[in-house]
């Protein structure tokens, strides 16, 4: 049989399958909220030339970085000849193939009748793996406060676990042994099952076949993607956007600058003008920019299409040699995936002017960490209740944001889980009013969560677009920022945006504010219907439909004031149509303005 | 007992299935559905059947009233009363996005406005310990506020209710005593399962539904009185049981998913039938395909499932459905590759062979252009179409573009649907744990038989049945169905020594409601059955694997046969202590089932007669092949591939390689892999 067109897509199906069913595997089986709830993890399936053949949904930040561990193990290891079946590598070195070091990859060579086709892979977030602070620092200064780095050590030799490996991982984090030992187990059994399946696959179709069809998904991936590339006119497509800070120099904007340069079916996502290294944790090493930069382009060009290294061929990415994105041994990097959020938002910003994709507003940040970790009163152990809260996304023509989402599959802890597992007493959980920059079409909202503290903790938190606020789009204005507000039993209050190992005693309340999106559109054309919506659901206050929207309303019957509606909205010209935030102008002036331009 | 009905109203038609307990009579009949009168519809599929009330003494009946409504937002206004702080519970979701490289994502919409959301002043903690005391003031000032807005259903879901229901009965007292004719849905009696947003979109939906349900159920039983039918209506439920009319009233949620329930239940009435205790049943129809599986016999349930993406706390049939149906469109995409659905044409335009101006090659015109159908496959749809137009298309959409004849295109479009619906029963067998070689497939709708064989070949099944009348199977399974409640109760206990008291208590309390439940509906106490269930995980796991309760509920019993499940779904067991998490009842009382009557046997030496032989293509090549009609078939008849067999809304496809015979109930069972003569 040859490689023909139904062959091939059989292929293909069969290939994600596998990996969606090691997806299963390791969200079942895994110990930690962080893999099976907030699906910190990704899964994936290579060739023997450590080219992606599968993956399946995680989180998309990992996705495309994977393939840099099995490069790194290989290395390691001084070749696959050095490799045997039954052994399983695990690695996390974030100067190779992580974004940092508790993002631990396990390798599997798979291999056919005694000859290797290529190689399971997954990855996961383990939530400890020491460090100065549970969880992160926000501050910290070198790896060596970061956690435990692994460059590449067998995890099973030929089919039996190295318990001293797991023993001296258990030494160096915070994690409970069992914990550790079940993430790493629920791993390693998705790599074995993906082996078997595609060992089955192989039996099927035949092992000429099966290589066949394997590379023509390849040369189709390519073909598919560079088709998508043609479509945009060739040109060099500008944007810049700003990181609040590094953490540690609290004063300074990290500055990102995209040229996209756009020729033929081929883009380079030029980094050239971007911030030099941070003296804090937002470095990211340049096979996880990269691998960012792909995630982008995916966006952009095939965002529903499975994805095969060949979907990633037409673009990469230049890195300057100074630059927050080339980091190197030992600068921290733990957060590099805040610079990893942006970095996708300011490709995406870019590429809009080209026509390609369709235009979204400032969102709140993509994530913000707000991780209370600490003893548990009831028997000692200890505890990290991981919260990454979402916040609004940025509205689009012909659509507000939407409220409180975070970015891929994180998900929300459930009040009444957390209070059974954690010593805290969640107070309230809610929209954030007025949070959502007004526009035609308006941001969404972010979320206000009060949480009293029963026992004594530490908290580590990460809240970004504080200062470089999510940016509104052709007249819409930008959304509130992000914030954390502690209320100390003496009394005491104290607003925080990043801090760690914040020593919070019992009876203290953590109240934190997220981000709303940036509006999209002039706000006086906002249909009066919506704003009247907004204000019967609590969204905005009659001031704000006023101020914000032109809208007035009778305070007696609640109705809008239609002759005061029209002369407020019709008095008053457009504000801007440049396609810059509006109230730019307004933010503090240590705000560095968000940018876009087309040159050529 | 004399004769019991059920009436399945689906999408497209209302199935029809009535049997007479004493001459073992079954009749079927079909009718379109009419979606703005359903219960006129009922009556009209009655009439056209020409079957009296009279003497049925048992009518079973699925809807998808329930399902409509949430389908196009047409529920009634809700409103919600929830604890203060956390009137956003339900807005925020659990703010996932998981179209993970899409930039844009919209979240699925709340059933209840933000404006009709109602915060009142009451805490428990998560032991339900009352923290806060109810404020009664307050709900009689919410009340007022939902009486002026005119709201009819109400959902009340307080933080910690599965632990201490208390405030929500006292809300709900108040709530009645104040508001007249409005119905109020409590969290903790549509679900007793922790996860606050999970509960409230579970509660939500049940009100939401609640008033529609009722009003439908009050119309058709005075219809139905109307036409002498005086005794209790019975509702198919989500969990595979019946319910009485009554209860549906309360438990609206329950009604969503009664089709595919009653084709699980009819999968497993065949499964026992057939000494099979597993099966895998496959509806295939025009655009979509749904697997779902009967294990030791019994309807395969998650608590994990989503209507229209909204979360829903109740065991549901475990159902996996994909776009691939006899309407999924086949192109060559830019990169070259040959893709099957998931995009449909749908009744409009439809196949490209309809002539109604379809102009891409779907699964339908594939087959056509095999010979696997035949233009009069269609007549009784009352659909002439034109297998010239299919091949066009299949020419022109696929063929030509890969270079291809316009049958191996054909049969490429077959392979690919084949292989989707393969990877949706792998998907969920092996992703459980189980294998499919364990199983035999039930195939029904009106393509499931057509690509049957081939599906069970990609995923090792030995055995297809092809039951008599697969049209109306799932309203032929109603007939099957037990009275069932479910009932549930979060816990999170370690199982040792000193907890196996409370759990016991707390399984009895749980009985003493399933009993209520069941009494309530006038099922006889000797025919209640109560099975208990256990959510178990290793302290410090999240997921749990959820396994019969032990008889002697032993620590060591408990652990020993958690590792084994543990092991076999997920590869490993660990030497940790395990935890339960929920405990689940299931109460159920038993229905006189149908017995079925044996058709005709083959006289000896007797070979059926094919009505006539057409060359179809099987494997790269047409073969000589003969068609049956099923009316035909005896018992005892035995054919090898290649064979059709067609009936009035089905055509049973057997291949090559495979041998079908005819057992004495009139099933057909195709063994995959018989032996037969290759073509």
């Amino acid at each position: 049989m040859p490689a023909d067109a139904v062959t091939i897509e059989l292929i293909r199906n069969a290939l994600i399958s596998v990996t969606g069913e090691m997806r299963t595997k390791i969200m079942r089986s895994a110990f930690s909220p962080i893999i099976y709830e907030s699906l910190d993890f990704s899964v994936a399936f290579f060739n023997e030339r450590v080219e992606t053949l599968a993956q399946a949904d995680g989180l998309p930040y990992f996705l495309c970085d994977l393939p840099n561990a099995v490069r790194a193990v290989i290395e390691d290891v001084g070749g696959v000849e050095h490799m045997r079946a039954g052994d399983v590598f695990l690695v996390n070195d974030p100067y190779r193939c992580s974004q940092h070091p508790q993002d631990v990859s396990i390798v599997k060579p798979a291999y056919y009748r005694g000859e290797l086709f290529g190689f399971t892979a997954v990855r996961v977030h383990l939530i400890d793996l020491g460090g100065k602070a549970g969880f992160a620092s926000t501050d910290a200064t070198e790896i060596f406060q970061e956690g435990l780095v692994i460059p590449t050590v067998h995890l099973h030799s030929e089919g039996r676990l190295n318990e001293e490996i797991v023993r001296l991982m258990a030494a160096n984090s915070r994690m409970s042994r069992s914990t550790m030992l079940g993430d790493l187990q629920a791993q390693v059994g998705a790599c074995i099952v993906g082996e078997e399946r595609l060992v089955e696959v192989i039996d099927r179709y035949g092992y000429e076949l099966y290589r066949e069809c394997c590379d023509a998904l390849l040369v189709q991936g390519e073909a598919y993607a560079r088709a998508k590339v043609r479509e945009i006119p060739d040109g060099r497509y500008l944007a810049e956007l700003f990181l609040d800070d590094d953490g540690v120099n609290r004063d300074e904007p990290v500055r990102i600058k995209v040229s996209l340069v756009v020729d033929d079916s081929d883009m380079v996502v030029d980094l050239t003008g971007s911030s030099g290294p941070c003296a804090g944790p937002y470095n990211m090493n340049p096979n996880y920019t990269n691998a960012i930069c792909r995630i982008a382009f995916k966006s952009l060009t095939s965002p529903h299409e499975p994805s095969n290294e060949g979907h990633f061929r037409p673009v990469r990415a230049h890195v300057p040699d100074e630059s927050v994105f080339n980091a190197l041994r030992p600068s921290p990097v733990f957060w590099g995936f805040k610079t990893a959020g942006t970095l996708v938002d300011c490709i995406r910003r870019a590429a809009t002017q080209a026509v390609v994709g369709q235009p979204v507003a400032g969102n709140y940040g993509w994530s913000c960490g707000a991780h209370v970790f600490g003893e548990h009163p009831a028997d000692g152990s200890f505890f990290a209740m991981v919260d990454e809260a979402g916040g609004g996304w940025g509205a689009r023509p012909g659509a507000d944001g939407e409220d409180a989402m975070v970015m891929g599959g994180i998900r929300n802890n459930p009040v009444e889980v957390s209070e059974r597992k954690f010593p805290v007493r969640v107070e309230a959980y809610e929209l954030r009013a007025g949070s959502g920059g007004a526009g035609a079409f308006r941001g969404g909202l972010g979320v206000r969560r009060a949480t009293r503290l029963l026992a004594d903790v530490r908290l580590v938190a990460n809240f970004e677009r504080s200062q470089c606020l999510p940016w509104g789009l052709h007249g819409g204005q930008p959304g509130q920022g992000s914030f954390i507000d502690i209320h100390h039993p003496d009394n005491r209050g104290e607003r925080v945006q990043k801090c760690t190992n914040h020593a919070l005693p019992a009876g203290s309340r953590v109240v934190y504010f997220t981000g709303g999106g940036g509006g999209y559109g002039d706000p006086r054309e906002r249909a009066i219907e919506r704003v009247m919506d907004d204000l019967r659901r609590g969204h905005i206050t009659p001031a704000e439909a006023e101020s914000d929207y032109a809208v007035c309303v009778d305070q007696d019957t609640g109705q809008v004031d239609v002759p005061k509606t029209r002369s407020l909205r019709a008095g008053q010209g457009r504000s801007d149509d440049s396609g810059e935030t509006a109230a730019d102008g307004a933010i503090e002036t240590r705000q560095p303005h968000s940018r876009e331009k087309r040159e050529g | 007992m004399s004769r019991s009905l059920a009436v399945d109203i689906g999408g497209t038609f209302t199935d029809l299935v009535l049997f007479d307990h004493e001459t073992r009579e079954l009749r079927v009949a079909k009718s379109s559905s009419s979606p703005d009168a359903l219960a006129e519809g009922v009556l009209a599929c009655l009439a056209s059947a020409g079957v009296e009330l009279a003497g049925v003494e048992f009518f079973v009946h699925g809807t998808t009233v329930g399902l409509n409504a949430i389908l196009e937002g047409k529920g009634v206004p809700t409103g919600l009363v929830t604890t203060r702080g956390f009137r956003d519970v339900y807005a925020i979701g659990r703010m996932d996005k998981p179209d993970m490289y899409s930039y844009i994502y919209e979240k699925p919409r709340p059933l209840a406005p933000r404006d009709l959301v109602f915060e009142v002043d009451e805490r428990m903690d998560a032991f339900g310990q009352v923290l806060a005391p109810l404020d009664a003031a307050e709900v009689e000032a919410i009340a007022a506020a939902l009486k002026e807005r005119g709201v009819r259903s109400v959902a009340v879901c307080t933080l910690h209710a599965y632990a201490n229901p208390a405030h929500e009965l006292e809300i709900k007292r108040i709530l009645e005593r104040l508001l007249d004719g409005v119905s109020v849905s409590l969290s903790h009696e549509v679900s007793g399962e922790w996860r606050e947003y999970e509960r409230t979109s579970t509660v939500v939906m049940n009100a939401y539904l609640q008033p529609l349900i009722t009003a439908y159920l009050e119309d058709l039983e005075r219809q139905l009185a109307g036409r002498g039918y005086h005794r209790s209506l019975y509702v198919m439920q989500c969990n595979g049981g019946i319910m009485d009319a009554a209860l549906a009233k309360s438990r609206s949620i329950q009604t969503l998913l009664s089709g595919p329930a009653g084709g699980a239940i009819g999968a497993s009435q065949v499964a026992r039938r057939l000494g099979d205790a597993n099966m895998i049943s496959l509806d295939m129809g025009g655009t979509s395909c749904d697997v779902s599986l009967a294990i030791d016999g019994e309807v395969g349930l998650t608590t994990d499932s989503e209507i229209n993406r909204l979360p829903v706390l109740v065991p549901m049939l475990q159902v996996n459905a994909i776009g691939a149906g006899g309407g999924s469109l086949a192109r060559v995409e830019i990169d070259g590759s040959l893709r099957v659905g998931p995009q449909s044409a749908g009744a409009r335009p439809g196949p490209a062979c309809y002539g109604r101006g379809g102009r891409e090659p779907t699964v339908t015109d594939a087959n056509l252009v095999l010979g696997r159908i035949g233009a009069d496959t269609f007549a009784p749809l009352g659909l002439e179409v034109q297998p010239e137009l299919a091949a066009d298309a299949v020419t022109r959409g696929v063929a030509c573009p890969l270079g291809m004849n316009v049958e191996q295109a054909a049969e490429g479009i077959v392979r690919l649907v084949t292989n989707h619906m393969a990877n949706a029963v792998r998907e969920i067998t092996i992703g459980r744990g189980l294998s499919p070689k364990d199983f035999s497939l039930l195939a029904f709708g009106g393509a499931g038989p057509m690509h049957a064989v081939g599906i069970a070949r990609e995923i090792g099944v030995s055995r297809v049945v092809v039951q008599p009348a697969p049209g109306t199977f799932s309203a032929w399974g109603m007939l099957f169905a037990d009275f069932r409640q479910d009932l549930v109760r979060t816990v999170v206990l370690a199982v040792e020594p000193g907890s196996l008291g409370e759990i016991e208590s707390l399984f009895a309390e749980l009985e003493a409601g399933g009993r209520t439940l069941l009494m309530r509906q006038d099922v006889l106490e000797d025919s209640h059955e109560f099975v208990r269930q256990l959510d178990l995980r290793y302290r410090g796991q999240e997921h749990t694997l959820t396994l019969p309760a032990p008889p002697e509920l032993g620590p060591s019993a408990v652990k020993e046969s958690f590792d084994e499940a543990h092991r076999r779904v997920y590869g490993y067991d660990l030497a940790e202590p395990i935890e339960i998490v929920n405990l689940r009842l299931a109460a159920r009382g038993a229905t006189d089932r149908p017995e079925l009557k044996p058709i005709d046997a083959v006289e000896p030496g007797s070979q059926p007669v094919p009505y006539r032989r057409t060359p179809v293509y099987f494997d790269g090549a047409f073969c000589d092949t003969p068609h049956f009609d099923r009316a035909d078939l005896r018992a005892g008849h035995a054919l090898d591939g290649p064979a059709i067999v067609t009936e009035a809304s089905s055509t049973t496809v057997i291949p090559p390689r495979a041998r079908l015979t005819v057992d004495a109930f009139g099933f057909l069972i195709v063994d995959t892999d018989g032996g037969g003569h290759a073509g």
